[in-house]
């Protein structure tokens, strides 16, 4: 059974949302989506081109 | 990209400051439809406008395509459709990098608000701890008695002598020439004191005048020498009165002088103690009166200085507290410290992982293309 996010994150931390720290839930999802953004912004041009050929791909969409 | 109304064509980004001559007719920078070209404006309102070269004669707009992150909720197992598998688990670390670099900040403030609290509390103790002033030893008189001096004699004698009282020489009565002339006279009278006869014989029963008249002429007589006794007796105690009296009027006086000398001499005593007693009584009240104010003095002194020390301890207690305060508060510090440090130690460690990961993922190495 595959853990969420928020248990891998909070395992890494060592703290549970809304422990002693008061890192929130709506925090853990700010940062995780910061990681997000990081990861899609470092990765190359073409990963991009590669993964928006994808038929199942939703990540990259075009705007005008 | 550009639309020349049928096509979208890629632009090429120039510097700002080539868009003068991208813009220039004829130039060999011409941007032109088949090679347009776009470039960041600076506006004066501190936003940047996004140009394209050449103007399109129907529209001054580009088209910009922008990637939209649909947003994967925490809660979820698995990443969206078409992220790369090799880094699925990157987020989750740059996220816990972050949380933990949170955390050493949360710590590290809240180490700093101990820190501040034990700054605090130092600064009470420094306030707090003053010098112990012992009240100044007041001036006090020394506590000598001196007695007044000479004091009266210790000895006092007085002549008690009890004047004798000297009688005279003793009156001697005698009665003897005064009875038998009393006694004659009477026997003569009516006793047969004229041989065998009497004067009452004579007038009574003799009739005989003469012979009455020569007894009453003995009786007479005979009153004569008993007269001459009684008055002789009665010289005589009136002679012996007068010197009874002097002898009494000697002794009186006697007595009243020894009476006079004995009050005097006794006045004399009582008020030579008398007045040393006075002096004496004052001096050892004022003896008295400097011992009260000593032991007066002394009571209040003591008073003082353990009203101040125990002012003191109180306010040595308060700075033990402060200091254990102060102690506990850096103890807590050290103690964030601590964890601060290895929140933003291990939380570097994952941004670091995150880094590398993405790196060796931009070289190829990490399944780049799966």
């Amino acid at each position: 059974m595959p853990q969420s996010f928020q248990t891998r994150i909070e395992d890494l931390v060592g703290e549970a949302a809304a422990g002693d720290l008061s890192l929130t839930t709506a925090m853990m999802q700010d940062m995780f989506d910061d990681g997000l953004r990081a990861v899609i912004r470092l990765l190359p041009d073409d990963a991009l081109v590669l993964r928006r050929s994808r038929p199942h791909s939703h990540l990259l969409m075009a705007s005008r | 990209m550009r639309n020349d109304s049928s096509v979208n064509r890629k632009c090429f980004r120039i510097d700002v400051g080539f868009a003068g001559s991208a813009a220039e007719k004829g130039s060999l920078h011409e941007a032109s439809t088949f090679t347009p070209i776009y470039y960041l404006e600076p506006q004066a309102s501190g936003f940047v406008t996004l140009k394209v070269l050449p103007a399109s004669a129907t529209s001054t707009g580009g088209i910009l395509f922008h990637a939209v992150i649909p947003p994967v909720a925490i809660s979820n197992t698995a990443m969206l459709a078409g992220f790369p598998e090799d880094l699925e688990g990157l987020p989750v670390f740059y996220a816990a990098g972050l949380a933990l670099m949170r955390e050493s900040g949360v710590t590290r403030r809240v180490s700093q608000d101990q820190v501040e609290a034990a700054e605090t509390a130092m600064g009470k103790y420094a306030s707090t701890l003053s010098a112990l002033v012992i009240p100044s030893v007041p001036d006090v008189q020394a506590l000598v008695y001196e007695t007044v001096g000479d004091a009266p004699s210790s000895t006092v004698t007085i002549s008690t002598v009890i004047p004798a009282f000297l009688p005279p020489t003793p009156f001697t009565y005698d009665t003897t020439h005064t009875a038998d002339a009393l006694t004659q006279m009477q026997d003569m009278m009516d006793n047969s004191g004229i041989g065998s006869s009497d004067v009452e014989t004579y007038i009574d029963t003799d009739k005989h005048l003469t012979k009455a008249g020569v007894g009453i002429q003995a009786i007479l007589a005979e009153g004569r020498r008993a007269q001459t006794s009684i008055n002789d007796e009665l010289a005589q105690l009136r002679e012996y009165e007068a010197e009874l009296q002097e002898a009494l009027g000697q002794f009186q006086t006697e007595v009243a002088a020894r009476n006079s000398e004995v009050t005097e001499q006794v006045a004399e005593v009582n008020a030579g103690v008398g007045a040393y007693s006075a002096e004496e009584r004052d001096h050892l009240n004022s003896f008295n009166a400097m011992a009260a104010q000593y032991q007066s003095d002394l009571q209040r002194y003591a008073a003082e200085v353990a009203a101040k020390v125990q002012e003191f301890q109180g306010k040595l207690q308060s700075a033990v507290s402060y200091l254990t305060e102060a102690q506990a508060r850096v103890g807590a510090a050290s103690s964030y410290d601590g964890k601060s440090a290895l929140a933003w130690t291990t939380g570097n460690g994952y941004i670091q992982h995150f880094r590398d990961e993405m790196e060796l993922y931009r070289k190829g190495t990490l399944g780049n293309g799966r």
